[in-house]
């Protein structure tokens, strides 16, 4: 086996060799190749994206890479994760991903896979990569590695993100650099936001199939099992939602609950198909080789495809926000009405668009307000939940609201506005949590 | 076509296309292994788009891959033998395969993905299989990756007089085109979101019926909160029109339409009242709706029925008719959204509108079948499901002309430069055969003279850069930029097949240094 060299491989050499007339003026052939060969990547999810990511970067002159995946291989990954077997069912995407892709290749690449949470290492081990691919489906889970990798730039050391996202025939591209160009959080709000029925429908007066299957899912299942949680992945669980939701749907004349629905219901499905993760992933390694040799300029920062109307991609570059809770330094002003307690602050700061913060902890420059954590503190500062906020801070004092979960902290400047009495029919109807 | 020609070795997308094919399908709710394995794509086009997909045959010609999705034989066309620059770039091929034929050692390695997936190897110059036009028949559609431009511009001559669709790739370096060569062809089935035909200003008579039988202020409190929005909307639209005579056209009549539904609502707590008042501002006149069809229906005149024309053109004539004899208005699609109501009134509702579909379908199959008799036409090719599909989206059908040449005039009306000299530079490098490699002069000769052809403006600086960039990658594949094509022509093969979605029509090029496509008509 002869050893790789990136500048008189075939197919990336000719890119490499020479500047071309797009390049920056300072690149050097010796730069772009010693870069591809000493960078280390760090790949986020070995699914869908994950497998096609790990595929292009080997054969883009990647030497070092390091996978993340805390799954393991299900039989409906398989129309599309094309690393994997029916004999690797139940085995972990990053190990089964990994020795495919070093057995198929052989030119000395090393592929340390890691089969866990990204939660589990620690911010040190995230500063010793080169840049960063996710190929993630949870918004969770990007928004933990976003704070982190901020985090570590606030210290100096820039590692940049490379995020793609696919849903049927659409995804996006984005280049994260930390605090350099807008981050994940800055446009957390654009995200479409899960369907969702209110309450009231499903129990009162439903009419969709879905709200059949949102009534067993959501209400009977609670009420008939309170000790044991609703697992989506058991088929008997599914299978009892399904016969409810039917029995239900008979009963109001509904048609159209079937087991696939209640299945994409229930767990909240995203239809996937290979081709897209192929051009989205291709396209997040394309900008990964770019950033690393300097061969060519790097997407500001955001491509969004999509291939069901004709085909169309839309480039462009999306502005960082001065007050995100992850990269910017200014507190957000928010507006609550005068009669609000801690606790309805605390259910709008997990509804809203913007926050989705589920598990908040606040606090003043000098004062803890509710803390969730430990559990001694948790119980002390419990009782000011239900204390009127106007009665606990004074008007523009800036609030601290930080969440167990994500490592960020959302500075809050509150305002108060309209009556200290609640309306009579208002109730809390707004918030269901 | 030999080694020394630039070939497009995509590996992603080849992925995507084996992987979608299985056995025989079955449709029934997921309970076995092979429906979950597809649960993710059944989902986009359900099992009638998968059995599509199943029955077809795709031919790849001189690549190692390039996406389609779903092939029950998959024939690689192609006597290169396997080179550094396959191993270099191509997945799918391994150090063993060194010097092998290609198509053989891609086809076995593919095959490994998808043990349902079965495909042949043709170790040949496809020039030789031109005349036979009995080999080409049997494919559902043909892609080629590269190759000189006198062999491919007979191939696309050929596969157009026979009306097969065929997908043309080019790749150099950080550029990639697709250029989609397909006759005539009505969408159906395009998935594109829809303002809904509710015929709120047209109720038809039970409809109108059903509305005048509600007594608005007979109901108490909680039913009147829960008045399908429908109802509210047709019941004041009523009222509107025996007042004024008139449909509420500009801004102030309908400001007006939609107080008065307004001073209906009892309290603001009632949504119903809500979404009826937003409805009432989508409120279009269902008879100055122009269905994108229309164009066509005065084309109707001048077809010879006797000749070898497509199933559309005789629903399309139906379909005439059926405007003919019901005021203008196209069958309803029996579609209702979700809207604020009780269950028991949106059940009924729901069942009023499908029944009228239903008795708009029998209507216009009647008149179809009546005009296939009369002009002595098989009704084989007519069955209910295409009949039905074509009835309930005849609102949304759209046609599309491909074309089969690689250059046109209208390349003009693409705004951006680069993009015009990528895809003209990329055609250059089809010019040249294996025994030269073309310059950089040959390409700006090539690439200036079809601007001169048909009256294209370039910069001379843009054409200068692009074409040193293309020399500069001349011949390479790199992994990215033919997965990103790939599962470009993977989609649009995957369109093709199933007649759903709208397909590319019919060029598109990639910038893979500024990040961006273009799509443009040839």
């Amino acid at each position: 086996m002869a050893a790789f060299s990136p500048l008189t491989d075939p197919s990336i050499g000719p890119s490499l060799r020479s500047r071309g007339p797009f390049a920056d003026p300072d690149y050097t052939p010796e730069f772009g190749s010693d870069s591809i060969s000493e960078s280390k990547i760090l790949v986020i999810g070995a699914g869908g994206l994950g497998c096609e990511i790990l595929k292009n970067l080997v054969l883009s002159g990647f030497r070092d890479i390091h996978v993340i995946d805390m799954d393991t291989i299900d039989v409906s990954n398989l129309n599309r994760q094309f690393l994997f077997r029916k004999e690797d069912v139940g085995r972990s995407k990053a190990i089964a991903a990994s020795e495919f892709v070093m057995r198929r290749i052989r030119r000395g690449v090393r592929i340390t896979p890691y089969f866990g949470k990204i939660q589990d290492k620690p911010k040190e081990y995230y500063r010793g990569f080169t840049l960063v691919i996710c190929g993630l489906d949870s918004v969770e889970a990007r928004r933990w590695i976003n704070a982190t990798l901020v985090d570590l730039a606030a210290e100096g050391d820039i590692v940049p993100m490379v995020d793609g996202g696919t849903e049927g025939f659409r995804g996006q591209t984005r280049v994260i650099i930390p605090t350099i160009s807008s981050c994940y959080e800055c446009s957390l709000d654009l995200l479409p936001t899960k369907r969702t029925f209110p309450v009231c429908t499903i129990a009162n007066t439903p009419r969709l199939p879905e709200h059949c299957i949102e009534w067993a899912h959501q209400l009977l299942w609670p009420k008939n099992f309170p000790q044991r949680k609703f697992d989506a992945d058991l088929e008997q669980h599914v299978d009892w939602i399904y016969d409810q939701a039917l029995f239900r749907a008979n009963e109001f004349g509904i048609e159209g609950v079937t087991r696939s629905l209640t299945l994409g219901v229930v767990k909240n499905i995203v239809p996937a198909i290979a081709s897209t993760n192929a051009i989205i992933a291709a396209s997040c390694c394309n900008e990964a080789f770019k950033f690393v040799t300097s061969c060519n300029p790097v997407l500001d920062n955001y491509m969004m495809y999509s291939g069901d109307q004709s085909v169309y991609s839309y480039s462009f570059c999306l502005e960082k926000k001065p007050d995100c809770p992850v990269c910017g330094s200014l507190a957000q002003d928010l507006t609550v009405p005068r009669f609000f307690t801690l606790q309805e602050l605390l259910d709008l700061v997990a509804e809203k668009p913007k926050f989705q913060l589920k598990a908040p902890s606040v606090a003043t420059s000098d004062r803890n307000l509710y803390l969730r954590f430990p559990e001694q503190l948790e119980t002390l500062t419990r009782p000011n939940l239900e204390l009127k906020l106007i009665d606990l801070i004074s008007e523009s004092e800036e609030l601290l609201i930080t969440d167990r979960s994500l490592p960020l902290s959302l500075k809050l400047r509150v305002r108060f506005t309209g009556d200290s009495e609640r309306p009579k029919d208002s109730g809390n109807l707004s918030l269901i949590r | 076509m030999t080694q020394s020609v630039p070939v497009a070795t995509n590996i992603g997308s080849l992925v995507a296309v084996l992987l979608t094919q299985f056995e025989p399908f079955e449709i029934s709710e997921m309970d076995g292994d092979n429906n979950s394995r597809y649960d993710r794509q059944l989902r986009l086009w359900a099992a009638s788009g998968q059995s599509l997909l199943e029955a077809s045959h795709v031919c790849l010609i001189n690549a190692t891959s390039l996406g389609c999705e779903a092939l029950k034989n998959l024939v690689l066309p192609d006597d290169a033998k396997v080179g550094a620059m396959d191993l270099s770039s191509n997945f799918f091929l391994t150090e063993a395969d060194l010097d092998c034929p290609r198509a053989s050692a891609v086809l076995r390695n593919l095959l490994e993905l998808n043990p349902n997936v079965s495909g042949n190897a043709l170790v040949c110059d496809p020039v030789s299989k031109l005349s036979d036009i009995g080999f080409w028949e049997g494919f559902s559609v043909v892609i080629v990756c590269g190759g000189h431009s006198s062999t491919v511009d007979s191939l696309s001559d050929l596969l157009w007089s026979l009306k097969i669709p065929f997908i043309r790739l080019l790749l150099s370096g950080f550029y990639g085109s697709i250029k989609v060569n397909v006759p005539e062809k009505a969408l159906t089935d395009s998935h594109m979101e829809l303002k809904g035909d509710l015929r709120l200003d047209q109720p038809w008579p039970k409809l109108l019926q059903h509305v005048n039988a509600i007594a608005f202020e007979e109901l108490d409190d909680t039913e009147h909160a829960h008045i399908p929005p429908i109802v509210i909307v047709v019941k004041a639209f009523q009222k509107w029109k025996n007042e004024t005579k008139c449909f509420p056209e500009n801004r102030k009549e309908k400001e007006e339409l939609r107080l008065a539904i307004g001073s209906l609502q009892r309290s603001t707590n009632e949504q119903n009242f809500d979404e009826a008042v937003d409805l009432a501002r989508k409120l279009t006149n269902s008879k100055k709706i122009v269905l994108p069809l229309k164009p066509y229906l005065t084309m109707l005149n001048d077809i010879d029925w006797n000749s070898n024309i497509s199933p559309f053109w005789f629903y399309l004539l139906a379909l005439k008719q059926f405007l003919d004899q019901n005021n203008g208005l196209p069958p309803l699609s029996g579609d209702l959204p979700d809207m604020a109501s009780d269950t028991k009134s949106y059940i009924i509702l729901q069942r009023l509108y499908r029944e009228k579909a239903e008795e708009d379908f029998l209507k216009f199959h009647a008149i179809l079948h009546d005009l296939l008799r009369e002009l002595e036409k098989s009704v084989e090719e007519f069955t209910d499901e295409t009949s039905r599909l074509f009835c309930k989206n005849s609102r949304q059908v759209i046609v599309q002309h491909g074309t089969h040449h690689q250059v046109s005039k209208k390349l003009e009306n693409e705004n951006d430069d680069i993009m015009k000299a990528i895809y003209l530079c990329l055609l250059a490098t089809t010019e040249t055969n294996h025994t030269q490699k073309a310059s950089l002069e040959d390409i700006e000769r090539f690439v200036k003279s079809s601007c001169e052809r048909y009256t294209i403006t370039l910069s001379d600086e843009t054409l200068e850069s692009v074409s040193e960039e293309v020399i500069r990658t001349y011949g390479s594949e790199t992994a990215n930029i033919a997965s990103f094509m790939g599962g470009i022509a993977a989609q649009e093969v995957l369109k093709q097949l199933t007649n759903q979605y709208v397909p590319l029509d019919n060029c598109l090029v990639f910038d893979g240094i500024r990040s961006v496509t273009s799509s443009f008509e040839v």
